[in-house]
């Protein structure tokens, strides 16, 4: 099997693209040794899509299996990837197995409430890894080769007056110990706010369901979710949120989750250590008198 | 003139399923969601919004802005379509589509649909389905109609009738830049981009444009084909306490976080 790993430059963060397709190989038994890692080389500035897969359908003739990490850019190049090359492609892959020629790929669909199995047939095989997926390994075993940007490939993307910067991000949300993380239920800016102060006076970082975020109660960058903040905390108290697995597939590596919802039904009730069938909002307002 | 088509889907609203629900619907095999309320996809729906923003930031510079939207789907997309032609929407198609997981057929029957209307400045759409979640429908209409795809697009605004300015997110990174058109852009997560709500007058109005009917003939070939489903449990089935009495929950999650060493 020939099997190449791409770590892109779309990214100043290298090593959690790393770290997400080492894991995907690690969990699904796959040999490092028989791994090429192609890395694009060059500044997020310079990264283009348009010419990455230029780049990648020269460099990556007679793949079978081609693995992409699971952020924006490696999802496009993985799809893209295989429109191009005639192969097949599918996004945030969790395992895959092999029988007679044939990659059997599962990922969750149903905005994660169930895991669906596809049967991928036309190579190249190109995937992404779902971003839950991630381990402490640098690929070092692994054959590396850095592949150079050079003129011949253009950026179809005719533009100008780009700027570009590091999104904002929320300090230490991703690390924390102990997070609150406020739902749809508070359903306005000020009950937000509010917890946010709460949150503080617990010593905790505030995050949120996209209902919140969306809304614009809550900063974009307080996100938990598959396309936010991936956090494991010691404890994570949910607020008022449902809990659907999009919002929980950024929660589930939380050591202890306390749910507090007046639903005893929400999904979040039975996925959670402690499920507190109550008013969030008196709640925590209550939590934060006794402190 | 600029010329954009939206595609936009409708879709169940999945949080009412409960937990034994997908078990069971998982375990028979038979994944029936028609019995759920549905609604725009929250990306289409801010790309509807923000096509129309831009129509009127146009307009606000004496240019002419037509809009177009399609979606493949059953019938339930035609109230939307409908309230798509009230806001300003001249052309609104629906292609007669039951597939899901198949994003290289869907995209073909868009890309057929869009090549026969005449060339579109930019086709806009919601970068990812919440049932199929794969993210590569409006990356594969772009490959098949040769224009290039931004993707994770938050804004975009009225430049010249050759160019847009467009801001995306890709990965830990934000971009803005004046980009050329043709363009397919994939709008990712917009705060406060609802779609407006018509008027009754408005509605009125369109009342008498009709909603176009596609019978598509698609030969594309998924490369990846759908086997089954399994259900994913992640209960923790925690101890359940009554929170009718806040203070009485708050002193026991109090109790429990000290337990934890996150409080002191």
């Amino acid at each position: 099997m020939k099997i190449f790993a791409i770590i892109n430059g779309s990214s100043q963060d290298r090593i959690s693209q790393r770290n997400n397709v080492a894991a995907y190989f690690n969990s699904n038994e796959i040999n490092l040794d028989d791994v090429e890692v192609l890395e694009l080389s060059g500044e997020p500035s310079q990264y283009s899509a348009e010419a990455a897969l230029e780049l990648l359908v020269e460099e990556c003739q007679g793949a079978d299996l081609i693995v992409f990490p699971g952020n924006d850019s490696g999802s496009e190049l993985a799809v893209r990837l295989a429109a191009r090359t005639g192969g097949s492609s599918l996004t945030a892959v969790l395992e895959t197995t092999l029988d007679n020629m044939t990659l059997t790929a599962t990922k969750k669909v149903y905005a994660g409430n169930l895991l669906a199995d596809y049967s991928m047939e036309k190579k190249p095989w190109c995937i992404s890894v779902d971003r839950s997926l991630e381990i402490e390994e640098n690929l070092e075993n692994a054959r590396m080769r850095v592949l150079e940007f050079s003129d011949k490939y253009t950026n179809k993307l005719a533009s100008r007056d780009t700027i570009i910067c590091v999104k904002e991000k929320q300090e230490g949300l991703a690390q924390a110990e102990f997070v609150l993380a406020c739902g749809q239920g508070f359903n306005k800016k000020e009950a937000v706010e509010r917890a946010s102060e709460i949150a503080d006076n617990l010593g905790a970082h505030l995050g949120a369901s996209r209902p919140v975020v969306m809304n614009a109660w809550a900063p974009m960058n307080s996100l938990i979710g598959v396309s936010g903040n991936m956090i494991k905390p010691q404890v994570c108290i949910t607020a008022a949120a449902s809990g659907s697995p999009a919002f929980f597939a950024g929660i589930e590596k939380s050591k202890t989750i306390i749910a507090i919802n007046q639903d005893e039904k929400a999904q979040i009730m039975s996925k959670s250590d402690m499920a507190v069938k109550g008013d969030a909002k008196a709640i925590l307002e209550a939590l934060d008198e006794l402190l | 003139m600029i010329r954009i088509v939206n595609c936009f889907k409708i879709e169940p609203e999945l949080d009412k399923v409960t937990n034994e629900e997908w078990a069971e619907a998982a375990q028979n095999g038979q994944i029936d969601l028609s019995f759920l309320k549905s609604r725009i996809n929250l990306q289409d729906e801010g790309a509807l919004e923000l096509a129309l923003k831009f129509k009127d930031a146009a307009a606000g510079a004496g240019e002419e802005c037509q809009l177009s939207a399609i979606s493949a789907g059953s019938k339930t997309v035609n109230n939307t379509l409908q309230t798509l032609a009230a806001l300003g929407y001249t052309s609104t198609d629906r292609i007669v589509w039951g597939e899901e997981f198949s994003p290289v057929r869907t995209a073909r029957v868009i890309a057929d649909a869009i090549l026969d209307k005449e060339e579109q400045d930019m086709i806009i759409c919601g970068g990812q389905s919440g049932t199929g979640s794969n993210r590569s429908v409006p990356l594969l209409i772009s490959d098949m109609l040769g224009i290039p795809c931004i993707t994770g697009v938050t804004e975009f605004t009225y430049v010249s009738d050759k160019e847009v300015k467009v801001t995306y997110s890709r990965d830990d990174m934000e971009v803005t830049e004046i980009v050329s058109m043709p363009l397919v852009m994939a709008i990712g997560d917009v705060q406060k981009a609802f779609l407006r709500v018509p008027t009754l007058m408005q509605r009125m109005a369109s009342m008498s444009q009709p909603v176009g009917e596609i019978n598509p003939e698609c030969n594309a070939r998924e490369g990846a084909t759908l086997k089954g489903f399994r259900y994913l449990d992640q209960s923790r089935n925690g101890e359940l306490i009554d929170g009718s009495n806040p203070v009485d929950a708050a002193q026991i999650i109090l109790d429990r976080l000290k337990e934890e060493g996150v409080v002191k």
